[in-house]
This record gives C-alpha cells, structure tokens and sequence, in this order.
C-alpha cells in the first residue's frame, strides 16, 4: 500500500518572523521563570547563543532585535551558528539605534535546513540594551543559553561555556527582505 | 487486515487566529501576553495583520471577531490575505453585541497549505474589542503588520511596521458552516 497522505513538509512554510521564544526554548523560558520582556544590557564583548530549532527549510534574509529603554551609541552583531558552533552567517556590526524599536538587520540570504542552530548577539558595551527574558534566579540561564566571553566580533567557530547568568535574549531570524 | 488511513490532520482547529498554534500564539505566550484585554480600537482605519500558517487545506465559511463589553460602534471588516498581500476574501458588520463573539458569511473559500495574514480593521475611533496590548515594539516583533487603510480592507495590502502599537485583535477565520 503507498500511503499518500501525508504532507510534504519541504513545501511548507513558516511564519515570517521566528524568534527565541517560539519552539522548544518556550517551554524552558515559561518553566522557569521568564515572565515578560524587560531591557538590559549584556557583558560587553561576551556572546550569547541562544537554541531555535527551525522545523521546516527557509532562507534567512534578515535577522531582528528589540532595543531596550535605552538605545545608543554601544554597536550590536548577530549571527547564525550551527550546532556544533561553526557560524553560517552574520550580520555586520550596528550601532544599537533607538530605545524600544524592533530592528532588522540584514544578512546574505541562507538557507537553513531542518535542524538546531544558535542564534547569537554580541553588544560592544554595557549602555545600550535590548528586550530579553530574565529567569527565575541567576544560574538559571545555564539551562537555556551557552556564552563566549571576547566574541567580538562573533567568531567564525564559537567556543561555548556554560552561562552564568539568567538573561535569555529575544532574537530572531526573519524570511521576508522588507517591510 | 487493510488499513484505511484516515484523513491527515495536523490540527483541526475550528476557528484559526492569532490565538492559535498556528499564528503567532507560541511567542505571544512566551512573551506573557497570556490574557486578552478590553481595548479600544487605537486609530479608526488602521487595519493589522496577523501572521499564520496553514499546514493542510482548509475552507473558510465565516470570519469574525469579539466584541468588548464597552462600546462597539464602527464598522468590523476580518479578512485574510495570501502571503504576499493580496486579499483572499473579507467580511463587515456593524459593531453588534457587547461581550458577544461576531460572525460573518463569507463565500466559502478554500485556502491550501501555506503562508497567509489574517486581517481586521474598525472604522470607529471609540470601538471596542477584545485584544492583546504587548508594550511597543513587542507586537511588531511578533510579525504583526499595520496600514492606515481608508476603512475597508484593500485589495492588496500595504503592509508596515509599526514601532508604536501595542494592539493585536482576536479575529478569527471559522472553518465550520455552523456552530
């Protein structure tokens, strides 16, 4: 018997907008404690690397941010990594822009197939901040991102460490160039 | 003994909008925008749009949206348009109900597996619905697009983002004749 039936995920699409927060690492951030939105800064020149599985092919065209309540001066870069930490792409650095204004960077157009990747953010100093979930209690971001102390710019291969903090970044991957 | 298989369903929802699985409630709830609130339609004529995915095909009979329990003048106009911005099909009202769920006919519209927008837009300055209010940027960042329209949903959309509004509407497309 030849079952027919069922679809042909490689047609189907995805939202146009993914994020931090859509799959798997919702379920981690709800659990454990990461409420809504706030701004802060990150340590400067440290990475964060955030887990998305992308279920479906799509290209890549532009990757987004949130600023915080402060913008500035302070420049931010974000990248694509796989699992094994090896970067597929990365935008180039930008200086942060204005408080509370989602930002879309963009990047050579990738296609990313089926499977876990990294997100990563990378700021050069602590003024600027952007959107991010804070976890229950410190240590809680080991459960949920990895980090690269002296990641600027973000690395052609990362060298993951254990977070020690409880910061999530919101960032995200998105499949339209404008608007 | 044959195995008949039955007809493939990734979700059988009855009504699809933003909060369903399918759009852009996964995020919504990570972001803790987890309870809906009696809001005032922000600017008359500014219709929003709302991401979703179809994974399977399915037909449209009615669309619709909530009414608050304050005021609900104006004219409701729900539609969805295909991924890049043309509309599929749309129906108005006149406000009617308060605390009540709105429907409308439409002619019954198949839509296959894909990428679409759900749509609405209230030509009244002091209508009321039911609606997420995510602090700026945060439903932009979700996908959510806006444009200022002249009251009716256009036949093809000139979809924007808005770095201002906090209002996402529960509207919906009804995949059942009745209920």
């Amino acid at each position: 018997m030849t079952y027919s039936r069922l679809p042909d995920h490689s047609k189907m699409m995805l939202m146009p907008m993914l994020g931090t927060g859509d799959d798997l690492s919702t379920v981690a951030i709800r659990v454990l404690g990461g409420g809504t939105l706030a701004s802060s800064a990150l340590a400067t020149d440290r990475a964060v690397y955030v887990p998305i599985n992308i279920p479906r092919p799509l290209v890549a065209k532009r990757m987004w941010y949130v600023v915080g309540a402060t913008g500035g001066t302070n420049t931010i870069q974000l990248g694509i990594y796989t699992e094994s930490g090896s970067q597929i792409v990365a935008t180039t650095a930008t200086t942060v822009g204005t408080a509370a204004n989602l930002v879309h960077l963009d990047i050579t157009d990738t296609t990313l197939t089926p499977g876990s990747y990294y997100l990563a953010v990378v700021l050069n100093g602590t003024t600027a901040t952007i959107l991010r979930w804070g976890l229950q209690t410190t240590p809680l971001g080991r459960l949920v991102v990895l980090h690269q102390a002296a990641a600027r710019p973000l690395p052609a291969t990362a060298t993951f460490a254990a977070s020690n903090d409880n910061i999530v970044p919101y960032i995200g991957i998105t499949t339209t160039a404008s608007p | 003994m044959t195995y008949t298989p039955g007809a493939f369903q990734l979700y059988n929802d009855a009504v699809i909008g933003p909060m369903s699985r399918c759009s852009i409630a996964p995020r919504l709830g990570a972001l803790n925008f987890t309870t809906p609130v009696d809001a005032l339609w922000p600017t008359a004529n500014l219709a929003f749009y709302i991401p979703f995915v179809l994974e399977r095909t399915v037909t449209v009979y009615q669309v619709g949206w909530v009414n608050a329990a304050t005021a609900v003048t104006g004219t409701h106009e729900a539609g969805v348009y295909d991924s890049l911005g043309s509309k599929i099909i749309s129906g108005a009202a006149a406000g009617s109900g308060l605390s009540a769920v709105q429907v409308v006919n439409v002619t019954d519209t198949v839509l296959s597996a894909g990428q679409y927008w759900i749509a609405m837009v209230n030509t009244s300055t002091v209508g009321h619905v039911w609606a997420w209010a995510p602090t700026a940027p945060q439903a932009a960042s979700l996908g959510v697009l806006t444009e200022a329209t002249a009251g009716t949903l256009p036949t093809t959309a000139t979809m924007a983002i808005s770095q201002t509004s906090a209002f996402i509407p529960i509207c919906f497309l009804q995949m059942r004749a009745t209920l």
